[in-house]
């Protein structure tokens, strides 16, 4: 008799990932089931729920981890995806129709959590998905189809109704006005950070070109300032802004008081700078002398310069320095709620304040998914600026 | 023409260039030699107004250049330098006509022109779309060439273009510049330490030390009649009398009489070749006489050993 050959891995990582969502979905609670949000709430296992639910998630991992022994190909790759999408879908579908099941024998004070194996499963899916995403080879309108069949599925599953029993959703469903309100007043706070932070980089950086002592002391300043926690430094705002709108009332009719909006603003402006300037002063140092040299003795202006030479050759380095502080700034705009600043961070607090853990996803999952989505664009948007010539 | 007069510049209190004077006729080719840190860089940078001088007057064209647009005046003067800064970001061809498109000419005619220099300094056309890091050394410094003439300027500056590159592109590329000297005439000024470069390529040699010229005239007078020992022990080393062979070519001291019966086994040297390049032929074929040739392949003389001797 021949001795039975094993089979040869082409994906580990693939296999990694089929192992620990295996893992997941024995070991882990699926959902939590408490009487009410002060209770302490009960475990339960992924075969709770239908059968015709789990069985597809249960075909999704063994897909996975036999499609990792497959050569890589386009359609290997299509697989996968499919399967990750198939794990997804019915991780959605089956915590919906847990849930909803629950719901129905229990009160309106019963609360249905995701559970860490929700979490874990999800996360392995969409790990395959940005691993799908970044691989070498994958062309932009694949990437972006990749990412948006994910969107979809999610959109199409939430639409129909059946995740609503989930507590996530009823918190959802009960703040659904201050949620886009306070998702708008998110995205202006990052917004109007950047339209401060960017044009206050730029004087600097002409002004750090200009005057090379003055680099050291700056950087040193805005070092130290990073090294202020965030939530001391929207403190430290708050007495010095009152007192300031205290005695210049025109500035006080200008909205500017000790609490809201203008501290947060300062404050995530003073955290954006480090990253932004130190992007654009590499980016500009690393434009070759020798290119900037033959460009003037060519008879190149000082205008032309920058315009043609030094701006477009820097532009890499300072989409990166945006990419990083655009991504900050979404997570640190989080804490501003705090000073009453609002966005996203809101619901967060508010969640913690009252022990109830579903609405603090109601704004930390919605921050998350805007800085993944809002990093991807930009390395979609970095890999033209440096594609190959 | 290119007049420096008494031109004195200093950098943080160190005197780089001192009390200079030196007439660059047109369609000179300048070749500014010296050791390192001699100032002649300095004074290259200084005739395209990149670096000003604390006295004297440069006038480029019979204009002072200090009442003149820098940059109106270096759009007028090529500029290639050794390490080619060629703009990463645009294309060989974008990279060529710089030059031109800063002038805002017409497209046409900045075409025409791309094609015209293409043509003199020899460029594949199929480079073109391509980007500098694409290319190797030798081909960025061509590009460099090229786009230092693509406004087609009756002055070329170019500090040390070759030193960086490789022996047999360097030589390629000094023939190159040779032959586009004299198709086109223009006023080329080259600042080299490399002595050979020099006595190959120059028509006029100003050779400095410590910031002074210390001597300027014909690479022949530089060799032949130098003013004192720095430039005896510059030009000549241990190779003095090569050197001197270098300077004289073969239709200088040919006969112009043929020995009976011995024409066809001579090797055969073109008339335009330097007497060194002679004696190394016979040296090569060990015989002591060899037949000339003009550029159309006619036998014209014959050259022998001791005429060479006779010569040196």
């Amino acid at each position: 008799m021949l001795p039975a050959r094993l089979p040869r891995i082409h994906n580990r990582v693939l296999l990694v990932f089929c192992a620990g969502a295996a893992l997941a979905m024995t070991t882990t609670g699926f959902l939590t089931r408490a009487p009410n949000r002060l209770a302490s709430g009960i475990s339960l296992p992924l075969w709770d729920a239908p059968a015709s639910d789990w069985g597809i998630v249960v075909a999704a991992i063994i897909a996975l981890g036999l499609l990792a022994s497959v050569r890589p190909s386009r359609a290997q790759q299509s697989l996968t995806l499919l399967a990750a999408l198939l794990l997804f879908a019915f991780c959605l579908i089956a915590a919906g129709d847990l849930a909803r099941d629950l719901a129905a024998a229990g009160t309106r004070a019963t609360r249905i959590s995701l559970g860490p194996g929700f979490w874990l499963l999800l996360a392995i899916a969409l790990l395959v998905l940005l691993d799908h995403v970044q691989r070498a080879g994958s062309t932009l309108p694949r990437r972006a189809a990749a990412v948006a069949s994910f969107c979809a599925v999610f959109l199409l599953i939430a639409a129909s109704g059946r995740l609503d029993a989930l507590s996530l959703s009823r918190e959802w469903v009960a703040q659904r006005l201050m949620f886009d309100d306070a998702l708008l007043r998110h995205a202006w706070l990052v917004a109007a950070t950047l339209a401060f932070a960017v044009p206050i980089t730029m004087l600097l950086t002409l002004l750090l070109r200009t005057y090379e002592r003055a680099r050291s002391p700056v950087f040193s300043v805005l070092s130290l300032l990073q090294t202020i926690p965030s939530i001391a430094l929207f403190g430290l705002l708050i007495a010095p802004l009152s007192r300031l709108a205290a005695f210049v009332p025109a500035l006080a009719a200008l909205g500017i008081s000790g609490t809201g909006p203008t501290p947060a603003i300062i404050a995530l402006c003073l955290y954006a700078l480090l990253p932004l300037l130190r992007g654009s002063m590499t980016g500009f140092a690393e434009v070759p002398s020798a290119v900037k040299e033959s460009a003037r003795g060519l008879g190149f202006g000082a205008r032309e310069i920058f315009w043609k030479v030094e701006l477009p050759l820097a532009l890499p380095a300072l989409v990166s320095g945006l990419r990083i502080v655009t991504v900050q700034t979404i997570g640190l705009a989080a804490v501003a709620a705090l000073i009453g600043a609002g966005g996203l961070g809101s619901f967060v607090f508010e969640g913690i304040g009252e022990y109830a853990l579903d609405l603090v996803l109601v704004g930390a999952l919605p921050i998350v998914l805007i800085a993944v989505g809002t990093d991807l664009v930009f390395q979609t948007i970095l890999a033209w600026l440096r594609r190959p010539a | 023409m290119i007049e420096i007069e008494a031109v004195s510049k200093s950098f943080g209190g160190t005197a780089a260039v001192s009390d200079l004077t030196l007439t660059i006729a047109d369609g000179a080719f300048c070749v500014l030699i010296g050791p390192s840190g001699c100032g002649k860089s300095t004074v290259l940078r200084m005739i395209n107004a990149m670096i000003a001088p604390d006295a004297g007057t440069i006038r480029v064209r019979g204009q002072d250049i200090a009442a003149q647009n820098p940059e109106h005046l270096r759009r007028q003067i090529g500029y290639a330098i050794q390490s080619v800064g060629l703009f990463p970001h645009w294309t060989v061809a974008a990279n060529i006509v710089a030059v031109p498109r800063l002038l805002r000419w017409a497209e046409p005619r900045i075409k025409a022109r791309l094609d015209a220099v293409m043509a003199l300094v020899g460029i594949d056309p199929a480079l073109l779309p391509r980007y500098p890091h694409q290319l190797s050394g030798g081909q960025q410094q061509r590009i460099g060439v090229a786009r230092a003439l693509a406004a087609d300027p009756d002055i070329v500056l170019m500090d040390e273009p070759f030193a960086a590159l490789d022996p047999p592109s360097r030589l390629a590329l000094r023939g190159e510049l040779s032959r586009i000297h004299a198709e086109t005439g223009k006023t080329i000024i080259f600042v080299t330490h490399d002595l050979d470069e020099a006595l190959g390529l120059a028509t006029q040699i100003a050779l400095m030390r410590q910031g002074r010229l210390v001597q300027a005239g014909a690479p022949r007078d530089m060799v032949l009649a130098p003013a004192d020992d720095f430039v005896r022990s510059f030009f000549g080393g241990p190779q003095i009398a090569l050197r001197r062979l270098d300077l004289v070519a073969v239709a200088q001291v040919m006969k112009q009489v043929m020995k009976p019966g011995e024409r066809a086994d001579a090797p055969e040297l073109a008339a335009q070749a330097s007497l060194r390049t002679a004696l190394d032929t016979m040296l090569a074929h060990r015989c002591t006489w060899l037949c000339v040739k003009d550029a159309t392949g006619r036998v014209v003389g014959t050259i022998e050993i001791a005429d060479i001797l006779q010569a040196s």
